[in-house]
């Protein structure tokens, strides 16, 4: 049956666009006529024919429609292009303020930006980023605990057999360092890694030549690097060629790689097969070599995996505890010690993850919130400058606004107009920036220690990022100058009833104290951070760091070890000599030791040094109670020295003569404690100083030595040393550095975070000081009068200099006192970090609020002597 | 006084026709009864606005209506102009049309 409508009506969503489409005002007849017909045509033909009719009239008005806003637009900004400009050229201070504290402002943002984003991009370009977890170990031993980033080496093998959740495992291997020798040339490699032959399939290393199935399935063979092939064979074709390693192993090189992008978590130059590292085979569940990675299947919850690896840890590393300790792995939990296995995604490691024997420095995730945080302020600060000459000036361009109204202006006119001009600005700063941070990011990478790319720029998202930015920031900056500006009444204005400056100036205020908060607080961080530095750097460290060279690799001495230090010892300009296995203030492994006849076997975490007999004189370490070690008592080489605070933990009444288990190596008798050396810092100030324990070498086989030299003879000893190093060794050149710098070393990330804090509150100060400028300048060109007027009537100049300063100390004071309580609840937490750390002193805080004060009243008092200096009658002449 | 075109002619003499009735609807059925041929809306309003712009039309906005989805409807009258304009196109037409009948036209036969 058809339906009858008896009162049919246009779609609504037509109706819709039809009112919208024609011009403002004057829809309502046109849509009544088109409604009439559209009534008549469906009583005549149906309404499947009247609707037909009024879509297609609605189609035939669009192009006109959109033709017009065009148009229409495209004039209205042209008119307001020009308006700007002529305003810029009018205030070119103004305008220059305006720009400058933008571009530069933006600049630092985007400098920031850049690394946090290079930070954040680690390890997403493999393919199965998302699904690769690193498995790592946890243990907790009495109140000693650690976390380290490596395995045993069946750990890879035994979770593809046991869990059907992993597709793929694989393994990396590192190398400290090493020497690779072609035909005539050899040269030092840091990044020298073992891999299963299976890691190209979890990892995404494209190669540049060779098969990726098939490079690491043979024995003896290498995947190199690009830069690597280069380096040895000047080019890239360098598949077959034959490299020598150590002890005269021989690596055919079976593929190239592209080298690593910058954001990995590791990197390689030399990737050799696993099948070479004889430790790749070790059964043993306690041994932790293996750096192992799996891949999951699809939608496991990284929660699950955990789980499955508490039974792995449960099942081999119970066995293993049960045949060291007796006791069964619950209970081992029992007894509240721990020892199993963890998962780490691998997109977390970059920043989440620091643990023992990473593959490579890590970044720090508080770095990376704490520079984001920096970036929204600079960025903020530059930001308010434009808000606050804006308002500031309103009045200025009061007339301009009521002339616009009164010839018929909306106020939604006005305030594109306004918007369009702030955008225009922050158009022109963004451009500038960009010249700035092309400028200035290579210093940045310097500066920090970085590498961070431009590359970024040169994707369709960063260059929409960046455009949207610009939008967003001119909207934001100009939205509250612009509502303002628009709200003028016509008539007030042209009577002059408008004054000045009094629009938003409590608004204004408010953007002033916000921004010397922001400064000081960069200030305060700034001090506390450098403080923190040379505080521990200058730290008593229990030893005496000063003018002592290291020699690496003196185990490539072999034998000669002894003669080499004898010949050390002939030079005059040369104190001590001491051979070691690890230094002070490295992170040095613990080792568990029981007591010997402790029932309870009672577990102690020792960090254990190995050292001869020249260790204390060499470091200058003291004494608390008995003696160190002596070359003329042969059963030292069975004896221990402990610190101070290994003998609080191990609670002996009497220390002295007890002997104490290595558990690692239960067949070897107990050792005797002969000596309690007075605590030193045995590792990084971030740390307490742990119960350690000091062994003496059998024979000397060190990887370090310390060589302690007369101060200011450190060229000529080294000259010595690579002399006596030539003769003993003439395949490796000599490799040394300071004791010292190797310290400062440490604190690189301190370092780091210390002088960005400088950089950005230098930044915050100048950008805050040029909006302090030109509302000055503003101020005192709104006061000339008054001032002219108080001249005449016998005001001194520094008296109109301190009316003028006044009004803005007081918020830069105010400022002070909301920026104190807050700096010092921050870098009391930052301070945290530190075992070792100095106290918040006061005087911190009254610097940086004297500096912030003594900075703007300099800038203001530019302004304020120049205006006060005017001669009155210039400033009264012209009414 | 400057010639009206053809399109703006015939609105006008069929605004006068429909004497107080004329409104977009209404002109736009005349026309395409009497000339027999489409007018599109564009094609009436256009026209018609350009009329009102010279001033030979006034509008009235009339009472809205339920057939118009309650839209007010807006009536288009003549000015003094308007008719001053018609009479004047009336009294060229009739000259020019004078004696014209389609017997009486011969053409020559060389042509």
């Amino acid at each position: 049956m058809k339906t009858k409508h008896v009162n049919p009506s246009p779609p609504s969503a037509a109706e819709w666009m039809l009112k919208k489409i024609l011009p403002d005002g004057v829809w309502n007849t046109p849509l009544g006529d088109f409604e009439e017909y559209y009534r008549a045509l469906a009583a005549q033909k149906g309404i499947l024919t009247a609707n037909l009719w009024y879509w297609k009239q609605i189609l035939r008005l669009f192009p006109g429609k959109i033709w017009n806003i065009f148009i229409w637009s495209w004039i209205m900004i042209k008119n307001y292009l020009k308006i700007i400009l002529r305003t810029f050229k009018r205030n070119k201070g103004y305008t220059f303020i305006n720009i400058t504290g933008l571009s530069i402002g933006l600049a630092g943002c985007i400098l920031i930006l850049l690394f946090v984003h290079s930070e954040l991009s680690y390890d997403r370009f493999h393919e199965k980023a998302d699904r690769i977890y690193r498995v790592a170990l946890k243990a907790r031993m009495g109140t000693d605990s650690f976390e380290v980033a490596n395995t045993p080496s069946v750990l890879a093998d035994t979770l593809v057999k046991d869990l059907p959740e992993v597709i793929d495992a694989t393994r990396l291997f590192r190398v400290r360092q090493t020497y690779i020798k072609y035909e005539e040339n050899i040269y030092k490699e840091e990044h020298f890694l073992f891999a299963d032959p299976d890691v190209f399939e979890v990892f995404d290393i494209p190669l540049l030549a060779g098969d990726a199935k098939t490079a690491l399935k043979q024995p003896h063979s290498v995947v190199i690097s690009a830069a690597a092939a280069e380096k040895y064979f000047a080019t890239t074709q360098a598949v077959g060629k034959v490299l020598i390693g150590e002890n005269n192993q021989s690596y055919q090189v079976t593929a190239v790689a592209e080298d690593l992008p910058g954001n990995s978590h590791f990197s390689f130059d030399f990737l050799a097969s696993s099948l070479d590292h004889e430790p790749s085979r070790d059964p043993d569940w306690i041994t932790n070599i293996a750096h192992t990675y799996v891949v999951l299947q699809q939608h496991i919850p990284p929660k699950q995996l955990d789980e499955k690896l508490e039974t792995i840890s449960r099942k081999y590393i119970g066995v293993a505890i049960q045949k060291d300790m007796g006791i069964s792995y619950d209970d081992y939990l029992k007894t509240g010690n721990y020892f199993g296995f963890f998962s780490q995604p691998l997109l977390d490691i970059h920043l989440h993850s620091d643990l023992g024997n990473e593959l490579g420095a890590n970044g720090n995730y508080t770095t990376v919130v704490v520079f984001s945080i920096i970036a929204v302020l600079i960025l903020v600060v530059a930001c308010i400058n434009f808000i606050n000459l804006a308002t500031a000036r309103a009045a200025k361009r009061a007339n301009e606004v009521g002339i616009r109204k009164v010839v018929g202006s909306f106020r939604r006119q006005l305030i594109t107009q306004f918007l369009t001009e702030s955008v225009f600005l922050s158009g022109i700063s963004m451009a500038l920036a960009l010249g700035l941070v092309l400028l200035l990011y290579q210093m940045l990478n310097n500066l920090l220690d970085i590498n961070v790319s431009l590359a970024v720029f040169q994707t369709i998202p960063a260059a929409a990022g960046l455009l949207a930015a610009v939008v967003v920031i001119g909207i934001l900056a100009g939205m509250y100058p612009s509502f303002l500006l628009s709200s003028f009444r016509p008539v007030a204005v042209l009577k002059g009833k408008v004054r000045s400056g009094i629009k938003g100036r409590r608004f204004r205020n408010v953007l002033v104290v916000f921004q010397f908060f922001a400064s000081v607080f960069l200030f305060i961080g700034t001090i506390v951070i450098f403080n923190q530095l040379r505080y521990m750097k200058n730290k008593n460290l229990g030893f005496n760091k000063e003018h002592i060279v290291i020699v690496d690799n003196v185990d490539k001495l072999g034998s000669h070890q002894a003669a080499f230090k004898n010949e050390l010892e002939k030079n005059a300009d040369i104190r001590n000599a001491s051979y070691s296995v690890g230094l002070p203030q490295m992170r040095l492994n613990a080792q568990p030791y029981r007591k010997e006849g402790d029932e309870a076997r009672n577990t102690f975490i020792l960090v254990r040094l190995h050292v001869d007999i020249d260790f204390f004189d060499t470091y200058g370490l003291e004494m608390a109670d008995g003696r160190s070690f002596s070359g003329e008592i042969g059963s030292d080489s069975e004896a221990l020295v402990i610190n101070q605070s290994a003998a609080a933990a191990l609670e002996f009444s009497e220390p002295l003569g007890k002997r104490l288990l290595d558990m690692n190596n239960e067949e070897s008798p107990p050792k005797a404690i002969i000596g309690i050396v007075k605590n030193f810092h045995i590792m990084p100030l971030n740390e307490s100083i742990r119960p350690t324990v000091l062994t003496l070498m059998k024979e000397l086989k060190g990887d370090y030595l310390s060589v302690r030299i007369r101060p200011g003879t450190a060229g000529k000893v080294l000259g010595f040393l690579k002399e006596k190093w030539a003769e003993a060794v003439p395949s490796q050149p000599l490799e040394f550095t300071f004791f010292d710098e190797r310290f400062n070393h440490h604190y690189r990330e301190e370092t780091r975070m210390g002088k960005l804090s400088t950089a950005f509150a230098v930044l915050a100060v100048f950008i805050a000081c040029l909006g302090l400028f030109g509302l000055a300048l503003f101020m005192s060109e709104e006061r000339t009068k008054e001032i002219g007027v108080r001249k005449t009537l016998g005001a001194s100049v520094p008296g109109v200099v301190f009316l003028l300063a006044r009004d803005f100390a007081k918020w830069v004071l105010f400022a002070n006192i909301l920026a104190w309580p807050a700096a010092y609840f921050a870098m009391h937490k930052w301070l945290q970090n530190f075992a070792y750390r100095m106290g918040l002193s006061i005087w911190i805080f009254l610097v940086s609020g004297g500096i912030s004060l003594a900075i703007a009243l300099f800038t203001v008092s530019y302004q304020a002597v120049k205006s006060a200096l005017a001669n009155p009658v210039e400033s009264l002449r012209y009414e | 006084m400057k010639y009206l075109t053809r399109q703006e002619e015939l609105i006008l003499l069929t605004v006068f026709q429909l004497k107080n009735n004329a409104y977009l609807v209404t002109i736009r059925n005349h026309l395409k009864q009497n000339t027999k041929k489409s007018w599109s809306v564009g094609a009436v309003y256009v026209p018609l606005d350009r009329l009102k712009q010279r001033g030979y039309l006034k509008t009235r906005i009339g009472e809205p209506a339920a057939k118009r989805g309650r839209n007010a409807v807006k009536y288009y009258h003549l000015t003094q102009d308007g008719i001053k304009a018609l009479a004047e196109i009336k009294k060229v037409n009739d000259l020019l049309w004078a004696g014209f009948s389609t017997e009486s036209i011969s053409t020559p036969k060389n042509v």
